[in-house]
């Protein structure tokens, strides 16, 4: 334990006027260099939460990804065991007579607790690897969108796959769960 | 295992913040300082329970917390770096009667704060009454009025 000495100068009682006491400015001066340091990473870990990049409302947490078929908006940075929702909106292309489908990979669903799809899905058919989400639409033609609401069940990355569809063109998006 | 996980990053977090707040953020005794202290209780909280509302997850929370208080002090017993570091250390902010002003800038202390801890503790009346005047590591100023 004695070599740790070197380290800590200013650990001994030393004498200073009157007073008995464990002096050392060069510790404080340190110490006051790192609470500047401290003080500009809260304002950019504040910046970054207002900008959205550490989740909750905020520019860059509204994330988009659309092809010729669908349009999806996702929550960027969501947190892990906290709603978040995912939109899309399947365009005039996808519209096939009454029933409309949407395929979600396997994988993403397992890695999320599903809360609530709306509106309710007719059917939900387990395929290969992934789900088939049919609904039922009163006017083939009209824009219809599909919200799914889910907790993300851990930390980490999600990549998440959609198709409109058996012959849909994939869509595919990548999320970070924030701890 | 989560929870113990989660339990020692808040700890961390919280020891690593107060000390970049300073230390006088933590002894201030205004009403919104301890607002303040109050919201930050129940952040945390949140944080370790969620929604883990069973006793079980109670003594996790509660063993973990006092365990990481244990390895801390021993910590700051084997090592004097770890206590200086935990710790601080003492830092004398009136010499002689002589406020030194640059320490007490950087240490976000003024005049008023020397002397409430001069009247409150040692029924002093003026600067020059005091011979030392020492910021503790604990966040409060102790006086050394002169004789």
């Amino acid at each position: 334990m004695g070599r740790w000495r070197a380290f800590a100068p200013g650990a001994v009682m030393e004498r200073h006027g009157d007073l008995d006491i464990r002096h050392d400015l060069d510790f404080h001066r340190r110490l006051f260099r790192v609470q500047r340091i401290g003080w500009a990473v809260l304002t950019l870990f504040i910046l970054a939460a207002l900008l959205g990049l550490i989740g909750a409302e905020g520019p860059l947490n509204s994330g988009a990804a659309d092809n010729d078929e669908l349009r999806l908006e996702f929550e960027r940075f969501p947190h892990q065991e906290s709603p978040t929702k995912i939109e899309v909106t399947l365009r005039e292309p996808a519209r096939r007579g009454e029933r409309v489908e949407l395929w979600v990979d396997a994988t993403y669903l397992n890695a999320v607790n599903l809360e609530q799809v709306s509106p309710q899905p007719e059917e939900v058919i387990a395929g290969q690897g992934h789900f088939r989400y049919v609904f039922k639409t009163a006017r083939p033609g009209d824009t219809f969108s599909v919200a799914m609401l889910f907790t993300p069940k851990s930390a980490g990355r999600l990549r998440g796959e959609l198709r409109a569809g058996e012959n849909g063109a994939p869509l595919r998006f990548r999320q970070f769960v924030y701890p | 295992m989560e929870t113990v996980l989660r339990v020692a990053a808040v700890y961390f977090f919280l020891l690593v913040i107060f000390h970049i707040a300073g230390k006088r953020s933590m002894t201030q005794i205004t009403t919104f300082d301890f607002v303040v202290l109050l919201i930050i209780s129940e952040a945390t909280q949140q944080a370790m329970i969620r929604d883990d509302f069973s006793v079980t997850n109670a003594f996790i929370v509660i063993v973990s917390l006092i365990g990481l208080e244990i390895t801390l002090t021993w910590l700051k017993q084997r090592f004097p770096v770890a206590d200086r570091f935990i710790d601080g250390l003492p830092l004398v902010l009136v010499d002689n009667g002589r406020p030194l002003r640059q320490l007490m800038d950087k240490a976000r202390i003024d005049e008023d704060d020397i002397m409430t801890a001069a009247r409150s503790s040692q029924g002093l009346e003026r600067m020059d009454q005091i011979k030392y005047a020492v910021l503790e590591r604990s966040g409060g100023i102790s006086i050394i009025p002169k004789q």
